[in-house]
């Protein structure tokens, strides 16, 4: 075993210099060549995400049914109380009727899917929540496809019942990451319903709020607080999605642009279950993928 | 001067160790996996999730063990894995992880981590830099950002918001890690970071 023995020979403090600028200036190519390219992933990339995945959904799984029986449970600990006579029966029932109020909203909301499903233009995919990001300044999910692994593909769009969750990510498997609407480096086009006006809303980074907002909209245009936000049809969401509400317009004292905060239609903290749109996604922005479509600048949409 | 046995008085053994490497990989591994489950399924306010990957890469650097060069190393390896579960472009968390390896490192010699109260304290002010570096290196890579009305804010407030939380983690995280490096190095002589 070799031990250090104070002052290190200068051609080995050399070669460690020059060993820790190899990995420095590697770690710096690939994030250079990773954020022009976010979508692709290297062989390793998909060993360890399809080790994880599985683990993740059978976490998520078993916490979200034990959470589900304790929440029933505790809720109707007074009536087991109550009847204390009755209490071996009643436990039963609490479980029965946890278990039943989750199958219930379950099924709710996969009935609310399957509406949404029948009025979207092309295939769908059901998929389930399993993770989130694990960073405070990215806003992605991992979810698991119900099927039709190899026909999902990055840019494809995410819905849910209450409008738009995003854009697949990163495909491995039959697992995805999300890319959400309120993420910062999402970008998507919309347009005021009530006006008209349109511009792209991005995601408001490092806010636990999942806000989003459109940060170059032309000053003269008709925007009010309440105004409703839906997808323009450009950039590869079907027209007329549910985007959110204008929670705030703020117009600077200067300057082209007036910018509208968007309070999300989408619940993001309670995701749990989403519609993946099996139609292409839109092709690439050679030189800006990342940027999504450039703000139309006012012009207002055929009617 | 290589030998087989410490003699008294001699330095302390220094290197990482291959178990040790793979048990702290094996650790950041776990903790994301757990994070970003039970964040999905508990759906509490969001709280963000402590920075456990930003800890052991902190807790590998403050060791003072390793060249600086397989410190580094280990560093970028739990930052690429932090990259897959943070939803970020890959290679971020790899550069910053590398650079807050390097960067403990050189701290060691002259920072002594005792008590939950100066673990907590050495965590907070590291995820503060820890962060405004993603948030610029993030910046950097889309070339747009945080700079207009309103964002600067948001990103401080995240940026605070989740160093309180990885600080908060940390008097817990610290003593797991430092039994692992015990396990891989007995020496009783070893200095321990956090106790």
């Amino acid at each position: 075993m070799a031990y250090a023995t104070g002052a290190m020979p200068v051609s080995r403090r050399t070669r460690e210099l020059v060993l820790v600028g190899v990995l420095l200036a590697l770690a710096v190519l690939v994030f250079r060549a990773n954020s022009r390219k976010p979508a692709q992933l290297s062989a390793l990339d998909r060993v360890v995400l399809r080790a994880s995945a599985p683990i993740q959904g059978a976490l998520a799984g078993a916490v979200s049914g034990v959470a589900g029986a304790f929440r029933g449970y505790v809720y109707l600990v007074d009536v087991r109380r109550d009847n204390a006579r009755l209490l071996d029966e009643n436990r039963r029932l609490q479980l029965e009727l946890a278990r039943t109020r989750l199958a219930d909203e379950r099924a709710t909301r996969l009935e609310e899917l399957l509406h949404l499903r029948a009025e979207l233009p092309s295939e769908t995919v059901a998929a389930r929540v399993i993770g989130v990001e694990t960073s405070a300044h990215f806003r992605v999910i991992r979810v698991r496809l119900d099927r039709g692994a190899g026909e999902v593909k990055p840019g494809m769009v995410v819905l849910s019942p209450e409008g738009v969750v995003g854009r697949i990510s990163r495909v491995f498997g039959g697992f995805c990451d999300v890319q959400l609407a309120v993420d910062p480096e999402s970008a998507i086009d919309v347009m005021v319903v009530r006006s008209g006006a349109r511009g792209v809303l991005k995601g408001k980074s490092g806010d636990d709020l999942f806000r989003a907002h459109i940060p170059e909209m032309v000053r003269g245009e008709d925007v009010r607080e309440g105004d409703e936000i839906v997808t323009s049809g450009i950039g590869g969401f079907p027209p007329e999605l549910p985007v959110g509400r204008v929670a705030k317009v703020a117009k600077p004292d200067a300057g082209l642009w007036q910018q509208v905060l968007v309070a999300p239609a989408v619940d993001f903290a309670r995701l749990s279950e989403v519609l993946v749109l099996l139609a292409p996604p839109p092709p690439p922005d050679e030189g800006g993928a990342r940027h999504g479509p450039e703000p139309s600048r006012g012009l207002r949409p055929p009617r | 001067m290589a030998t087989s046995a410490p003699a008294p008085g001699s330095p302390l053994p220094r290197e990482i160790g291959a178990g040790a490497t793979l048990a702290f990989l094996g650790c950041g591994w776990i903790a994301l996996i757990l994070c970003s489950s039970l964040a999905a399924v508990l759906r509490v306010p969001r709280v963000p999730a402590p920075d456990v990957v930003m800890l052991i890469v902190l807790f590998v650097g403050l060791t003072g063990r390793g060249t600086a060069a397989s410190v580094c190393a280990l560093g970028a390896a739990l930052g690429y894995l932090g990259d897959l579960f943070a939803g970020s472009p890959k290679g971020l968390h790899l550069l910053a992880c590398a650079l807050l390896a390097l960067l403990a490192r050189a701290a060691s010699s002259r920072l002594l981590v005792r008590g939950p109260i100066a673990t907590a304290g050495v965590a907070f002010v590291t995820a503060l830099g820890f962060g405004a570096a993603v948030v610029t290196l993030r910046v950097t890579a889309l070339g747009d950002g945080p700079l207009g009305d309103g964002f600067a804010s948001a990103d401080a407030r995240a940026v605070l918001v989740s160093a309180l939380s990885t600080a908060a983690a940390a008097p817990a995280v610290f003593p797991l890690l430092r039994r692992i490096e015990r396990f891989f190095h007995r020496d009783p002589r070893a200095l321990a970071v956090g106790s």
